[in-house]
């Protein structure tokens, strides 16, 4: 494949990834690095199996990585929420992935995406002060 | 002795039907099994499917949920990347490439310096045994093992 080509390939993943880094971190700086940061680590170790879900992976590890040392502001509720929560309802609600994607994404079982993603919309339905119907 | 009342009449079957269909509508226990389907996105297949066609309160459920759920989702931002970062990403995706192909280039180079250095190994492991005292007591060796297995049998 050219670089021309690749590096093409590479701006349409990030901007499908920026949405997610952002969701995550809620800083338009701290995204975008992040959205580079995971790029560059998925085209040395999967330069010939780069995908979504795969490149949705590191962005979850780097902005885990990144949190570790920084906090960021949180001025909504869906910041409340713990990174986690956050990641598994962005990725349900906003990029429609299937739970069996999802635990592709959050390297865990189908049974734990299903539990986070329950208690991501209850806590967020109680963080907005409304009643979760079950 | 005074007469024996019975409660279920005609007269009161509607009251006591829509009793029981109130009962029916706050009990069924399928109710948290649908959501669960709904939040694993199998709602539409076999018992489910069936189910919710006949139970109220499992649609009522099922539609409260979806309600809340275009509230929720409107809570979660989408935020697109800024057109100062978009402006610059280019030229970082192309240094990414072009970084990730030489990082290829090296790795190759890489494994075939390894490959060379353990053959040269190999090599000269060989040629620093080969017609020496060592040699000559390894094969000694072996003719004396090749000799006892020989007598055993």
């Amino acid at each position: 494949m050219s670089l021309r080509k690749e590096s093409a390939e590479l701006a349409a993943f990030a901007e499908k990834l920026y949405p997610f880094a952002f969701a995550l971190i809620n800083d338009e700086t701290a995204a975008y690095q992040i959205v580079v940061d995971s790029l560059s680590r998925m085209t040395i170790q999967h330069r010939d199996s780069m995908d979504s879900l795969l490149m949705y992976r590191y962005c979850f590890k780097q902005a885990e990585k990144v949190l570790q040392n920084h906090a960021y502001p949180t001025n909504t509720f869906f910041d409340h929420l713990s990174l986690d929560e956050k990641a598994t309802l962005f990725l349900r609600e906003k990029a429609s992935l299937t739970p069996e994607e999802i635990t592709v994404v959050m390297e865990s079982s189908n049974t734990s995406v299903l539990a986070l993603l329950t208690n991501a919309r209850k806590n967020l339905f109680t963080l907005m002060g409304e009643r979760y119907y079950e | 002795m005074s007469e024996s009342i019975y409660l279920y009449t005609d007269q009161n079957k509607k009251i006591y039907e829509d009793v029981l269909g109130q009962i029916a509508k706050t009990n069924c226990r399928h109710t948290s099994m649908v959501l669960a389907s709904k939040e694993a996105g199998i709602e539409k297949s076999g018992f489910i499917k069936s189910h919710l066609i006949e139970c109220l309160e499992c649609q009522m459920a099922l539609r409260n949920w979806e309600r809340s759920n275009i509230k929720l989702k409107a809570e979660i931002p989408y935020i697109r990347m800024p057109s100062q970062y978009r402006r610059s990403l280019n030229k970082e995706c192309y240094m990414i490439a072009k970084n990730a192909a030489q990082f290829d280039k090296i790795d190759n180079i890489k494994k075939r310096m390894a490959l060379l250095s353990h053959s040269k190994l190999v090599i000269r492991d060989l040629s620093r045994t080969l017609f020496t005292a060592t040699m000559l007591k390894g094969m000694l060796l072996t003719v004396m093992t090749a000799l006892f297995i020989h007598y055993l049998i």
